[in-house]
């Protein structure tokens, strides 16, 4: 897989947390676009239609399941593979949010980078 | 001088009516000093009466007192006040009055009210899990504490005191709510650490030398030493908030415990540790929640691990005595728990010395969690151990029936 022809999307609000997954996707060779919030990720989402969405929850203006739910409307959205990446835990009302749709929950603390770039990987066959 | 007959008729008149006299000034003083007496008693009873009712109204716990068919007899104040009923209450059960409901808001019925149970089980019930319902319909966190009343060696009624504590509750949920947050905040620090250091040790910023690569190793151990200390509160506030609703899904227990295991392996095998699983072939699949059975497993076997020393076993198993109940047994040869220790063991934040000395690090939440898990799925939990010879921890839940899901 030619990774330069895949492009990342970053959402997240933490910049130092944005910062250092650019860093990394970068150095893999993927193609990164950014944003630090939810209402700007969704505008960069359904105009640049990136091939793959790293969405954290916790965000100012939109949260991450907002995001989630207005992609979902949306038939690239629907497609579209997401990577929730994230601090809040495994909480019921989570679950139910993502359940049958595209994408996957990871805790940030659980993941290192190297896993997340194989989780990445995976996604983009 | 001579008596005439008359006379002496007479004379023995006089004699008598003075006889009589007499007799009657004794009694009636007789009768007097009785009514004072009577009257000081009277007097000395209702002073007595008056003050252990101001005694008992002015108590700010609420006092119901039944007999020993747990109808109603007495109460206070402030039983009055805080259940929201008068006078209507005398004569009937403390439970078709009050309706108790668990935190959950589960209705507890009249043979589980604690003043029954105190009756029956002729001992003290305390309880501070439950809430009145009251006659307005608004619900109060009580401290329920029944006691029956036993007049050689037979039960002639019972006393049931409780305490609002409303307050008390509000105050352990903002403390519970103050951990979550803070533990979701400490986590964004934390993992961004984590990745930053993992990427200067796998030289993604240059080649670093030995020491660099030593020292960096040392930051990342105690990041993580830091990350589980987030995860253990954040789950014991999680636990104590209730926030953790119970969601009964069919499990593997085999599958669960060798998933768990897999995430030891790196240590068990750093410290040379035998690992054993008895677990019945024909074992059917097992109703329970499977977030909190993994947690379970998780700091059991865990602590297992890191409290045995190298070259040490460890066994697992599940035994099915009857049909009723499975019982998880997992056991160690490690260091054991200290005779002293024992009866703290399940205390939050708790750590037994031998192995505070021994520098193995922990949180002193895990059997704090575990206990908490059992007790919300319904089980039991208690151990056998000896110090330099292992621990054995047994955990027994009843088998509940798999439900599985109608395929549409």
């Amino acid at each position: 897989m030619d990774r330069s022809t895949k492009k990342i999307l970053v959402i997240e609000n933490e910049a130092a947390t944005r910062r250092i997954l650019i860093d990394k996707l970068t150095r893999e060779k993927f193609t990164v676009s950014e944003a630090s919030n939810g209402l700007d990720g969704l505008k960069k989402a359904t105009t640049e239609h990136p091939d793959l969405i790293i969405l954290d929850l916790f965000m100012p203006k939109m949260s991450g399941l907002e995001v989630l739910k207005t992609l979902h409307q949306d038939e690239w959205g629907k497609r579209v593979p997401i990577i929730i990446l994230t601090n809040l835990n495994d909480d019921h009302h989570i679950l139910e949010a993502i359940k049958d749709k595209n994408c996957e929950y990871l805790l940030k603390t659980s993941h290192n980078l190297a896993s997340l770039v194989k989780k990445i990987e995976s996604k983009l066959v | 001088m001579q008596f005439t007959n008359s006379t002496i008729i007479m004379l023995s008149e006089y004699s008598l009516i003075l006889i009589l006299l007499l007799l009657y000034f004794q009694l009636s003083a007789n009768s007097r000093r009785l009514k004072e007496e009577f009257k000081k008693t009277k007097i000395k009873i209702e002073k007595d009466k008056a003050k252990e009712e101001a005694m008992l109204s002015s108590i700010g716990d609420g006092v119901v007192a039944t007999d020993k068919n747990g109808i109603i007899i007495f109460f206070n104040q402030a039983a009055r006040d805080m259940l929201s009923w008068g006078d209507e209450m005398m004569g009937k059960k403390l439970g078709e009055i009050s309706l108790l409901a668990d935190e959950k808001g589960g209705h507890i019925t009249l043979e589980k009210h604690p003043l029954h149970l105190s009756l029956v089980k002729r001992k003290k019930i305390i309880t501070s899990d439950y809430h009145f319902i009251r006659k307005d319909k608004v619900d109060l966190a009580v401290y329920i504490s029944a006691m029956p009343i036993i007049l050689k060696n037979e039960i002639v009624g019972a006393i049931e005191v409780f305490r609002d504590i409303t307050q008390e509750k509000e105050i352990d949920k903002i403390k519970s709510e103050f951990v979550f947050l803070a533990s979701h905040q400490l986590r964004t620090p934390l993992s961004t650490i984590n990745w930053y250091v993992e990427m200067l040790l796998s030289g993604d910023a240059g080649p670093i030398n030995d020491d660099q690569k030593k020292y960096l190793q040392e930051v990342y151990d105690g990041n993580h030493r830091m990350v589980e200390m987030v995860n253990d509160l954040l789950n014991v506030s999680r636990l104590d908030l209730g926030t953790l609703a119970v969601q009964l899904v069919p499990i593997n227990i085999e599958e669960l415990i060798s998933e768990v295991e897999k995430e030891g392996t790196s240590a068990i095998e750093d410290k040379k540790l035998k690992i054993e699983k008895n677990i019945p072939i024909d074992l059917p699949e097992i109703s329970s929640d499977i977030k909190m059975m993994r947690m379970l497993l998780q700091n059991l076997i865990t602590n297992a691990i890191k409290y045995t020393p190298p070259g040490g076993k460890i066994t697992v198993s599940i035994e099915t005595q009857n049909k009723k109940e499975y019982r998880l047994v997992v056991a160690d040869t490690g260091y054991g728990i200290p005779a002293t220790a024992q009866d703290k063991i399940f205390t939050k934040l708790f750590r037994a010395e031998n192995v505070m000395e021994k520098e193995i690090t922990g949180t002193g939440l895990g059997l704090y969690m575990v206990k908490s898990i059992v007790e919300q799925l319904g089980g039991k939990i208690w151990f056998e151990s000896k110090e330099n010879i292992g621990t054995k921890f047994f955990v027994s839940f009843p088998f509940k029936p798999v439900i599985k899901k109608k395929k549409i």
